[in-house]
């Protein structure tokens, strides 16, 4: 009786298992440059669609993620690229930065974010009154 | 009856330029290459470059794919942008390629190049007599 339930056990276990592929986890490089308006971020994400990108903000936390679709060539000796996911964490500090106005933009595998500075951290000329 | 020796390091490696492209590139995925006995394919990855930006030059067994880029000066807080963008990268060819089938398409940063093998020195299968 015990003897049957573990073969039981073993076959459920063989079928989820079978069926779980293997997803590299990739954190993309990144390139920040700064401007006087705000910060640039551009991210590398090599062979990802547009559609395949998802950005989201929770907090203070801009998050980018990205899946990639396996590369494989039958009938050729190479290696198998598995599907890749390409995800990456950023901490915008809310009172320096405009949170609301972020855009985006995806061409070629390069992901531009630009993340403008709050109002009142733009940079401003003060005058000086003679008294 | 082909005896196998299980202590062969290089016994996956078919040809002296295969071992030469592996040395080179180590393990990295930015650069990947596939062949049968009538192709040869190259993947590079090249995130921000379109088929304008990308050169692609055979020239006898050497394969060169160049990527021009404009150089921005500009201060950085991270630069972490992939080096293989500002170097050419050279990869061996296992064999002759006819130059005029050569294919080279690029889409979302990544450029695949189709090598085929020159018709006369593709693998013929030899009939054995009695």
């Amino acid at each position: 009786m015990e003897k049957e339930m573990v073969t039981a056990e073993n076959k459920e276990n063989e079928e989820k298992y079978s069926e779980q592929k293997f997803v590299r986890r990739v954190i993309p490089h990144a390139n920040v440059h700064p401007s006087e308006k705000g910060f640039g971020i551009e991210i590398e994400l090599p062979g990802v669609s547009i559609d395949e990108v998802d950005i989201s903000m929770t907090g203070e936390h801009l998050t980018v993620s990205a899946m990639r679709p396996a590369v494989e060539h039958v009938g050729y000796s190479g290696p198998s690229l598995p599907p890749t996911k390409y995800a990456r964490s950023f901490r915008l500090r809310a009172t320096a930065l405009d949170r609301e106005g972020i855009t985006a933009k995806v061409s070629d595998g390069l992901l531009k974010l630009f993340v403008p500075k709050a109002p009142g951290f733009q940079p401003r000329k003060i005058t000086i009154s003679q008294n | 009856m082909f005896a196998t020796r299980n202590t062969e390091p290089l016994a996956s490696f078919n040809t002296l330029s295969q071992i030469i492209n592996h040395l080179e590139l180590g393990e990295s995925t930015d650069l990947a290459m596939w062949s049968n006995s009538e192709e040869f394919i190259v993947r590079a990855e090249l995130p921000g470059f379109g088929s304008d930006d990308v050169e692609v030059e055979v020239e006898d067994r050497i394969l060169r794919i160049r990527a021009i880029e404009n150089s921005d000066d500009s201060e950085s807080y991270l630069n972490e942008k992939s080096t293989v963008q500002r170097n050419e990268r050279r990869v061996h060819l296992p064999f002759v390629v006819n130059i005029d089938s050569v294919k080279a398409k690029m889409d979302n940063g990544v450029l695949e190049v189709r090598l085929p093998r020159v018709e006369s020195e593709r693998p013929r299968k030899i009939e054995v007599n009695n």
